[in-house]
């Protein structure tokens, strides 16, 4: 019998993976450069890391480490990078095609992405001056098919303006509402189209080259009030809009554009909705994949700094509760900065993209509506584990029920 | 062919030294590798040799298996367990246990070793990380530029 520590080299990739898994950022990417069996190991093993839609949770503690990390709730695991300690006084606007999107001045954004390890910066300088707040705008970054160049759209949520920039000729176009009586309060890309949504919950398109909106005839329209308010996503290739009507009540609409409806669903479907703390709502299809359920509501609690599942059953949506962040009798600022962040990229064609042209019919929707078999509303709770981020090692050794230290 | 399985009293393990174990037919549910073997056999007593498992290593598997299987045991104990198990252990022994856990095929005993090392290379350098798996670099310079290339943090 040979030796046992020989050829350590040639460890099987499945032991390769069990170990890689363990790992965190630095230490995974440090893995890859010890032989060539390991580094092309490594490379399988991050193209599917990079592909994979599983939502992680965006977490910076202001107060212990001002740093970010990642946490996977199907995983168990907590995920940093010591590069990411450079962040700390940087202002977060939110997460778009695994990139944390910041600024750190007024004359440009910082689009960091910790899982492919680039940077980008884009000048706003002869342009705009950008909002110096955490949270400030609705940001969307995606990219042209196998290509560098992208499309990065940010919607200013105090001056209602949507910037939008194209790496291709380096340049921004701005959209300001002064003159109009309504407000964009949101915005996605959808088939290389950016559609908004304004404060009176109409839907329309802004054409790039025209600098203008030209709103959606629809049948029907949804009706706001003072104290609801409308959010647009896309999942699937669908157009839907949010009505939060309270912080209990949530109506979904989808955009029919064959009949230029607006359908109020029964059901989630096959989708997962996904909210975090400043009225964030991200969206994901087939959300079993990537080990969370269909027909549910995923709702971060921050000042219990939990997650929590809202599960719909056959014919309805999921209940759900959104707690105030701040509570009425005293001024709590809550430690925790929470968000759902999406690693993989989102593709827009840049050849004829946001040209504004009249929405491309989408295809007949063909998905029937998989029926969960009767769940009925329950509550669960994913505890997002206190620690604090460079005590990477402490903390995910907790996570996992294991003491080694 | 259940009940035939059943009938299995006493398990003989044979390590690569020689040295033998007898175990109960619980302790190798986890052992995969082993289970299968048993499995295919049809005899009331087995004896099983085990060519890439160490003796001293084969003792270390089973304490952990024996700890593990008992329902006695609280969760709290068996954490305790895992701790001191691996704080007796050195570098190489924990490499040793890892490819004994994947040769017998043992899921769980294989994730644990799997995090023990882990947190050994954990914010190291590579020369760590070589050195502790025996490891010299294949990589020629040219691999080696395009390698560090592909995994700085990058500016556009």
């Amino acid at each position: 019998m040979t030796k046992a520590t020989n050829n350590l080299c040639q460890l099987p990739w499945d032991v390769l993976d069990i170990i890689s898994r363990k790992l965190d950022f630095d230490d995974l990417f440090l893995f890859s450069g010890v032989c060539k069996n390991w580094w092309e190991f490594h490379k399988t093993y991050w193209k599917d890391f990079l592909v994979s839609q599983e939502p992680l949770i965006v977490r910076n503690c202001y107060y212990i480490s001002k740093s970010y990390t990642f946490i996977s709730i199907p995983h168990q695991k907590i995920y940093h990078s010591k590069k990411m300690n450079d962040l700390k006084n940087f202002l977060y606007f939110g997460p778009s095609s695994g990139y944390l999107i910041m600024a750190e001045n007024n004359h440009s954004f910082v689009l960091m992405n910790p899982f492919i390890r680039k940077v980008i910066l884009i000048d706003t300088s002869s342009t705009f001056k950008v909002e110096l707040s955490d949270f400030a705008y609705y940001v969307l970054l995606a990219f042209g098919k196998g290509s560098d160049e992208f499309v990065f759209v940010a919607l200013c949520k105090s001056s209602h303006s949507l910037h939008i920039y194209q790496s291709q000729n380096f340049g921004w176009v701005t959209y300001s509402p002064k003159r109009n009586s309504w407000k964009v309060v949101d915005f996605t890309i959808l088939h290389n189209t950016i559609y908004v949504i304004t404060d009176q919950a109409k839907i329309g398109v802004f054409s790039l080259n025209s600098e203008y909106i030209e709103f959606l005839k629809l049948k029907s329209t949804l009706k706001v009030t003072s104290s609801s308010y409308v959010r647009l996503i896309d999942c699937d290739g669908q157009l839907l809009v949010l009505n939060i009507i309270s912080s209990e009540i949530l109506n979904v609409y989808k955009i029919d554009f064959s009949t230029m409806k607006c359908v109020k669903l029964e059901t989630l479907g096959d989708i997962a909705l996904f909210y975090a703390p400043k009225e964030k709502y991200y969206a994901l299809s087939s959300p079993e994949k990537w080990g969370y359920r269909k027909n549910s509501v995923y709702v971060i609690d921050l000042p219990s700094k939990k997650c929590k599942v809202y599960i719909g059953d056959d014919n309805e949506l999921p209940k759900f509760i959104i707690r105030p962040i701040y509570n009425n009798t005293q001024t709590y600022c809550p430690p925790y900065l929470l968000d759902w962040c999406f690693r993989h990229q989102l593709e827009v064609d840049l050849r004829n993209t946001m040209s504004g042209e009249s929405p491309q019919m989408v295809r007949a929707s063909s998905k029937t509506k998989a029926q969960e078999e009767g769940i009925n509303s329950v509550e669960q709770n994913f505890e997002i584990k206190e620690g604090k981020g460079q005590r990477n090692k402490r903390i995910s050794t907790k996570l996992n029920g294991y003491i080694i230290n | 062919m259940a009940a035939e399985k059943s009938s299995i009293k006493i398990i003989t393990l044979i390590a690569a030294d020689g040295s033998v174990f007898e175990v109960e037919p619980n302790i190798v549910k986890e052992m995969k590798t082993v289970q299968s073997y048993i499995d295919e056999l049809d005899q009331n007593t087995v004896s099983i040799p085990l060519p890439n498992v160490f003796g001293n290593d084969l003792a270390m598997i089973i304490e952990y298996c024996k700890k593990h299987a008992s329902e006695e045991e609280t969760k709290e104990a068996k954490e305790e367990f895992d701790f001191e198990f691996v704080k007796r252990m050195k570098s190489d022994d924990k490499l040793r246990l890892l490819q004994a856990a994947s040769y017998l095929n043992m899921e769980s005993f294989l994730q644990f070793m799997a995090k023990a090392i882990a947190a050994e290379i954990e914010n190291q350098s590579v020369e760590f990380v070589r050195d502790y798996f025996q490891i010299e670099s294949d990589f020629t310079p040219e691999e080696e530029a395009e390698l560090r290339k592909e995994n700085e943090w990058a500016f556009k």
